[in-house]
């Protein structure tokens, strides 16, 4: 008995020095990149991307800032990711209702179409949509951007607010609706405010997506001023050249409402993660 | 109860804004795969399956497929195994798990774009971290660009995509894990089983679906990506780091081959379509089976 538990100890250190190693090097690639936001651009070229900084200095960040493209990309892409959100979730409240709580006809099959739109991948569509927006003159505005952000983010809307409204008991419907209700009341005087976990997870997801998204502004923006970050950072990559110490603030303040949703709201993201992929 | 049927109201905008933005443009890339249209002129020519056998044809598409795969198989056993065994290890109650959770989850949130420079920091051939540490140990002269060279190039993309997609696998697994039944593994302990019998024999089999789930999803990632390659290589060089959707990217808005580029796009559905009907299928079948 007493070798097993020795063993099992041996094993218990093992394990742990193991995730430890792994996780170490999980963090090199961050630790490289953060630190570089600190240093001086002579320094980092002399001791390459490894030392720590000390002392930190702000002076890429305030570069980076001054200079004032990245105020505005920052300004164009909340524009663009704040409506988006709003509009792919209070778009999948309604077929999430529908799908959940409805029976019509089709009602599976036009549930399946929208939901395998999870995998689409985006490049599919890419050119009809550069052609349709170019007719329609919308190439090189926020609201084209906006629109194809609601349309890709519909599916994975529709999934978790399907699946949340299947698992409320119908019979709230019912007595809402003998007491006068119509639908719409249903939904949003009572469904909706009972959806809070399911909606925080989707606001967290979408709002991750589309503002870490460059496909759509790099097919559909030209003008400097209409940029996103994403697009944003890349020029300003173009522009500081072996500017090490730039980019990376530039980076990390392209970050910061990323990591903010991360740290305080880990647990609904993962959720999230979790229940747009395992449930079907 | 007497109830009107109000579906249509709810559906109505949001089926409008799909047709728009997915299922019209959709169409109309097939229509276009069988075109030579330039994205510029109002007028083309249809001209059948020429495109196709243009595709088929091309030494580029077919390293772009070839790539393609060396990504779907590195996804496979990288970030797949190496999420299955993070999710293990932290399932167990290591001391700090929530906190190494979340280092693992940590490269989620970057966009490709920031993935791309942090990368671009550990592969810098002068000062980058990998070649120091190269150095350190080994050749102090050493000074590779492994970004630029075409043996190395399409690694190191998947390398740093592996690094990001670990987490997604390991939270696909933990979910898993969560479901594994206690009573089994007990029981197969009490039956003198060992910790790699237990795990192979009882725990891997019940983590079936996630591992469907994990499958499914890691091959379409490696598919779908674009941004990577485009940030890091734009497909080079010397095309060694092509795929299929920055080929279908180049051939379309530099070359100006729409008709085209809406071939390789089609080409890209179909495999996707394939990958995901067996992957509805098998989760259908869980569920009626439920």
């Amino acid at each position: 008995m007493n070798s097993r538990n020795r063993s099992g100890r041996t094993a218990a250190v093992f394990t742990f020095a193991l995730v430890v190693l792994i996780c170490l090097l999980f963090f090199i690639p961050i630790y490289g990149a953060f630190t570089t936001a600190f240093r001086l651009n002579r320094d980092i070229i002399r001791e390459g991307f490894w030392n720590f900084p000390l002392p930190p200095t702000f002076e890429n960040f305030i570069t980076v800032w001054e200079d004032g493209k990245i105020r505005l990309f920052l300004l164009n892409t909340v524009i663009v990711t704040v409506s988006a959100t709003v509009l792919s979730i209070f778009l999948g409240s309604l077929t999430g209702y529908a799908f959940g709580k409805m029976s019509f006809k089709g009602s599976r099959t036009l549930y399946i179409l929208i939901v395998a739109g999870m995998f689409f991948p985006p490049q599919i569509v890419l050119i009809p949509l550069f052609g349709l927006f170019n007719n329609l003159d919308l190439l090189d505005t926020v609201r084209s951007l906006i629109l194809v952000h609601v349309g890709f983010g519909l599916p994975i809307c529709t999934l978790m607010m399907t699946n949340f409204f299947k698992d409320i008991p119908s019979s709230l419907r019912q007595s809402a609706m003998l007491d006068g209700c119509n639908d719409w009341q249903v939904l949003f005087r009572i469904m909706l405010p009972l959806a809070r976990p399911s909606l925080t997870a989707l606001l967290i997801l979408q709002f991750t997506w589309i503002w870490n998204d460059f496909l759509w502004p790099l097919i559909l923006i030209k003008s400097e001023f209409r940029m996103t970050i994403q697009m944003g950072i890349l020029q300003l990559r173009g522009q500081y050249g072996l500017a090490w110490g730039n980019q990376a603030a530039g980076a990390l303040i392209a970050t910061i409402p990323t990591l903010l949703l991360f740290i305080f709201m880990q647990r609904h993201f993962i959720h999230g993660l979790s229940m747009g992929a395992v449930k079907e | 109860m007497i109830q009107k049927n109000t579906a249509w109201q709810f559906l109505l905008v949001p089926l409008l804004v799909y047709g728009v933005v997915i299922v019209y443009p959709f169409v109309q890339t097939l229509y276009l795969s069988l075109t030579n249209w330039d994205g510029v002129s109002q007028a083309y020519d249809f001209i059948g399956l020429r495109n196709y056998r243009g595709v088929f044809t091309d030494p580029n598409f077919r390293g772009a497929i070839y790539h393609n795969i060396i990504w779907v198989m590195i996804f496979l056993l990288v970030p797949t195994v190496l999420g299955l065994i993070l999710a293990v290890l932290l399932d167990r109650g290591v001391p700090g798990a929530v906190f190494f959770k979340s280092v693992i989850y940590l490269p989620m949130i970057f966009s490709y774009v920031i993935i791309g420079m942090i990368w671009n920091f550990i592969y810098e051939p002068r000062i980058g971290i990998l070649n120091m540490v190269i150095r350190l140990f080994g050749n102090p002269e050493w000074n590779y660009a492994w970004l630029a060279q075409k043996e190395t190039a399409l690694l190191a993309i998947i390398f740093a995509a592996s690094w990001q997609h670990t987490g997604l696998c390991m939270i696909l697994y933990l979910a898993g894990l969560s479901g594994v039944r206690q009573d089994l593994i007990e029981a197969a302990r009490i039956d003198g089983a060992g910790g790699r019998q237990i795990f192979f024999r009882v725990v891997l089999p019940q983590l079936k679906n996630s591992t469907v789930v994990v499958v499914s999803l890691t091959i379409i990632n490696s598919l779908k990506n674009f941004d990577l390659v485009y940030i890091t290589t734009k497909g080079g060089p010397y095309r060694s780091s092509e795929v299929l959707t920055t080929l279908m990217y180049r051939e379309s808005f530099w070359n100006y081959r729409m008709g085209y580029g809406s071939a390789v796009a089609s080409v890209l559905f179909i495999i996707v379509f394939i990958v995901v009907y067996f992957y509805f299928r098998s989760v259908m079948r869980e569920d009626h089976r439920e």
